[in-house]
């Protein structure tokens, strides 16, 4: 343990040597600032993607499996738009008994968007009325709005949190995600028997509030707030139908589907997979810059660490006469250690300190387009770690090269 | 004279720099990796707000009715932020009628963006399915040329206006649009997808069940951030333009409306309703023209209450200015790497100044002015930062490769172009130039005598 007197007399020198080369150790400072604020905002970015990425959708997914269909129709004499339509929503809801009838099958119910789609939307605005409140006075939510039907629930397999489920055979109602219910109406017990009103869709009542899920790309905002509604679709070529298999039996569903549908590949597109969020757009975009953006700090921190150690190597170096009078005055070699880990430690100290103010400032850069980041201390103390750890071992071995330099080396100048 | 002054001064920092390999060879790894990692950054800003085709100057674009603020909020500091701008640029189909009904403008055109299925009439026996340098599929069960693609509903005037240029072929006229010609042009994505034998031109391709003639192909791939509809950016690229009527006949709902009222299920409730989704543009070459045009907007949508705003090419960009986006963070925070890369090289350089002082002495002690041996560090930090900018496209690339293969976020490849490696050379020597100046200084204003001062070789 140093003793302050001896922590005085380290001092003294160091400060002195700091005003005799200034512009070196503003240097140091500099450089060692943009390492920590730069790898420190690598990182949360490469947290913020990563957390993303792994966002979960909220489903028991082990035994869901999605099926995407286009049924292309097109208008021409004798075929007028409407007609076109009735013939797509038909084989739409043929595609629904066809895989209804398949063993080990569930439920199946139509969704318009889910967390798998690469296809982009746009959310809408939500607004909620109690009995007896005007809609002027009414909080407003961005949330997604998604037409299903009474299959919903089994099929997502989701809890009813407040209220009830819709009744079978009724197109009319909606249900709202526990998210959408507090934002909206304070609690989610206020939310069954309001009016829902929305930009998208006439206004419907509530039934009821399940659990929160997350049905749109995590990337997107306020991706829990849910509104399920129970109307007829707008028109859409493409459909996706989540069947719900029975507890083991997801693969033996996905075969059968394919082959219940293989027919269909000459004339439409009909894709069959695994429900799986991990094996979705939105992850692999996160995962992949997850990985980057790693590489790149790892790549950062090997040149902090490169260039410390070339230069304070030459730092000591041109200080060798210093060194020398200081060990024929009667420091020791382990004197020598402390006093040049003592500048590291000092140097590293403020560029640190000045790296932080940095990186709060690239934060608030971050956050006008990164969706809900946070400032990250752990991934702050583990950036000045690491930077800590590489300015002490560049310094350390410069250091233990100039404690053997003899006190004979300061004489040969004089 | 001067070239013979330059050159000797290179040959000099030439062997200056074998003097100290061990600093020389630190300096360009440092500089190689700062600068590949800012070429990284580069990449992507160059795909997101790279240069676009040159659209016509005449250009106008007029802005219907007051933005709904939801949608405004709702994007606001998120990833998706350019998506706040659609509900401004678009607008609704009976307004686009109403926009597209003067006959004033010398070229016009209405855009908008849906799914289509797309396919060669029929897949030639023993080929694969999913074609060798094709995107890579989404999923194992999901051939690429029958999943929905994008696909770009344009009039005859579209291609001229926004400078689209095509690798072959011409766009399909305004007599063929008016005589529903079935006719595409198809994106080069698209065309080495479905016909890697480059026998696209004149072929037919099936779209939702129905032939069309491709009449041309695009040049090269689409803007990532298509300034005829910016409110796109960031996603896979529009593979197919059709006649815009067209979508008559294939029954299409646009793939992203902006809701603003309720409406009923059918596409005829859509194209009756107030949801926006069609990006309206006309050309008004003339003051008079635009006058004119003027005077019919006020006509048409003035008893309506309706407030409309034209604007021109200069006007539309300074109004619908891109929102910050990641592209542009990553971009800032690469240029501060490659800013502190030049730090380091700063203070190895002032290492390299302290090995050599006898030698720079001597220089001075031997007649050299001041200014020869300024000028000899600074050719040689160029040297050196030239020798990393180079260097740098052994990081660049195959960080390329990889986001392309295990990212991509969408069908425009990130790629190291002549553009984009000149940029990153330039900012690199820059940098190196920028942060040698002190070192060179240093360097210089060494006086003759220090060499002598001590025993030769001491520090």
């Amino acid at each position: 343990m140093m003793s302050p007197s001896a922590l005085r007399l380290d001092l003294g020198p160091l400060l002195r040597t700091l005003r005799r080369q200034p512009m070196v150790f503003a240097l140091v400072v500099l450089e060692i600032a943009a390492g920590v604020a730069t790898i420190s905002s690598l990182l949360m970015a490469g947290r913020w993607y990563g957390r993303t990425a792994e966002r979960p959708s909220g489903l028991d997914e082990d035994n869901l499996v999605l099926v995407s269909t286009y049924t292309p129709g097109t208008a021409g004499p004798g075929h007028d738009r409407a007609s076109v339509e009735r013939s797509v929503r038909a084989q739409q809801e043929a595609d629904r008994r066809r895989l209804r009838a398949l063993p080990d099958v569930e439920a199946v119910a139509p969704l318009t968007i889910t967390i798998l789609d690469d296809r982009w939307c746009y959310p809408t605005l939500f607004a909620g009325r109690q009995a007896g409140a005007s809609t002027s006075s009414a909080a407003r939510l961005m949330g997604w709005a998604i037409y299903s039907d009474e299959e919903l629930l089994a099929a997502l397999r989701l809890p009813i949190l407040a209220g009830a489920g819709p009744r079978p055979g009724s197109a009319d109602g909606a249900l709202v995600t526990r998210s959408f219910a507090e934002q909206l109406f304070g609690a989610a017990e206020r939310a069954p028997g309001s009016t829902l009103v929305s930009e998208q869709s006439p206004p419907t009542k509530i039934l009821g509030v399940v659990a929160d899920v997350r049905m749109r790309m995590p990337f997107m905002p306020n991706g829990l707030a849910v509104a399920f509604l129970f109307a007829p679709s707008p028109f859409d070529h493409e459909a996706r139908l989540l069947v719900r298999a029975r507890p083991g039996q997801r693969a033996a569903v996905l075969a059968r589907a394919r082959a219940a549908f293989a027919a269909d590949r000459d004339t439409r597109f009909v894709e069959v997979r695994a429900f799986d969020s991990v094996d979705s757009l939105h992850h692999r975009i996160g995962s992949g810059l997850l990985r980057m953006l790693r590489v790149f700090g790892a790549m950062l921190g090997g040149v902090v660490l490169m260039g410390a150690l070339a230069s304070t190597w030459f730092l000591v170096a041109q200080r060798t006469r210093q060194i020398g009078i200081r060990r024929a005055l009667g420091a020791t070699r382990a004197d020598m250690v402390v006093y040049f880990l003592l500048e590291s430690m000092v140097t590293t100290a403020l560029g640190s300190a000045l790296g932080m103010m940095g990186a709060f400032v690239l934060y608030l850069m971050m956050r006008k387009v990164f969706l809900e980041i946070s400032f990250d201390l752990g991934l702050m103390g583990l950036t000045l770690l690491l930077l800590s750890v590489a300015s002490i071992l560049a310094t350390l071995i410069p250091a233990l090269r100039a404690a053997r330099i003899p006190p004979g080396v300061a004489s040969r100048s004089l | 004279m001067a070239a013979s002054l330059l050159l000797y001064h290179v040959r000099l920092a030439r062997r200056s720099l074998r003097r100290d390999p061990g600093l020389s060879a630190t300096i360009v790894a440092v500089m190689t990796v700062v600068s590949g990692i800012f070429s990284t950054g580069l990449l992507h800003y160059l795909r997101f707000y790279g240069p676009v085709p040159q659209a016509s100057p005449a250009l106008h674009h007029v802005e219907v009715g007051s933005a709904p603020r939801s949608l405004l909020d709702a994007f606001r500091g998120t990833t998706a932020a350019p998506n706040a701008i659609a509900a401004r640029m678009r607008v609704s189909y009976p307004s686009y009628l109403l926009l597209s009904g003067s006959h004033i403008p010398a070229r016009e055109t209405g855009t908008f963006r849906a799914r289509l299925l797309v396919r060669r009439p029929a897949a030639p026996p023993g080929t694969a399915e999913i074609p060798p340098g094709g995107a890579p599929p989404l999923d194992a069960d999901r051939s690429p040329w029958r999943c929905p693609r994008n696909a770009r509903f344009v009039n005859a005037d579209f291609f001229g206006m926004f400078g689209i240029e095509l690798g072959a072929g011409a766009p399909w006229t305004r007599a063929q649009e008016a005589a529903n010609e079935a006719v595409v042009v198809v994106s080069r994505r698209l065309a080495d997808d479905l016909f890697p034998a480059g026998d696209a031109l004149g072929a037919t391709l099936m779209v939702n069940g129905l032939p069309y003639r491709i009449v041309g192909i695009c040049a090269a791939h689409a803007p990532t951030a298509p300034p005829w509809d910016p409110a796109a950016a960031g996603g896979a690229q529009d593979v197919l333009y059709l006649p815009f009527a067209e979508h008559h006949r294939l029954v299409i709902s646009p793939e992203m409306p902006v809701h603003v009222s309720p409406r009923g299920p059918s596409t005829a409730d859509l194209l009756a309703s107030e949801e926006i989704f069609v990006s309206y543009w006309t050309e008004l070459p003339t003051a008079e023209s635009r006058r004119a045009y003027q005077a019919y907007l006020d006509r048409t949508f003035g008893p309506r209450r309706v407030a409309v705003t034209l604007r021109d090419l200069p006007a539309m960009r300074a109004a619908f200015a891109p929102p910050p986006t990641a592209v542009g963070f990553f971009m800032f925070l690469t240029s501060m790497i490659l800013l502190g890369g030049g730090l380091i090289m700063t203070r190895l350089l002032l290492a390299k100044g302290l090995a050599r002082g006898d030698e720079l002495g001597i220089f001075r002690a031997l007649g050299a002015p001041r200014r020869s041996l300024f000028t000899r560090q600074l050719i040689e930090a160029a040297l050196l930062s030239a020798a990393a900018g180079v260097l740098s496209i052994l990081i660049a690339g195959p960080q390329a490769f990889f986001y392309n293969r295990a990212v991509a976020d969408t069908d425009i490849p990130i790629a190291v172009t002549p553009h984009s490696f000149v940029i990153t050379l330039g900012a690199t020597v820059g940098v190196g130039l920028l942060c040698a100046l002190y070192p060179a200084w240093r360097a210089s204003t060494r006086a003759p005598t220090v060499a002598f001062g001590r025993p030769f070789g001491t520090p």
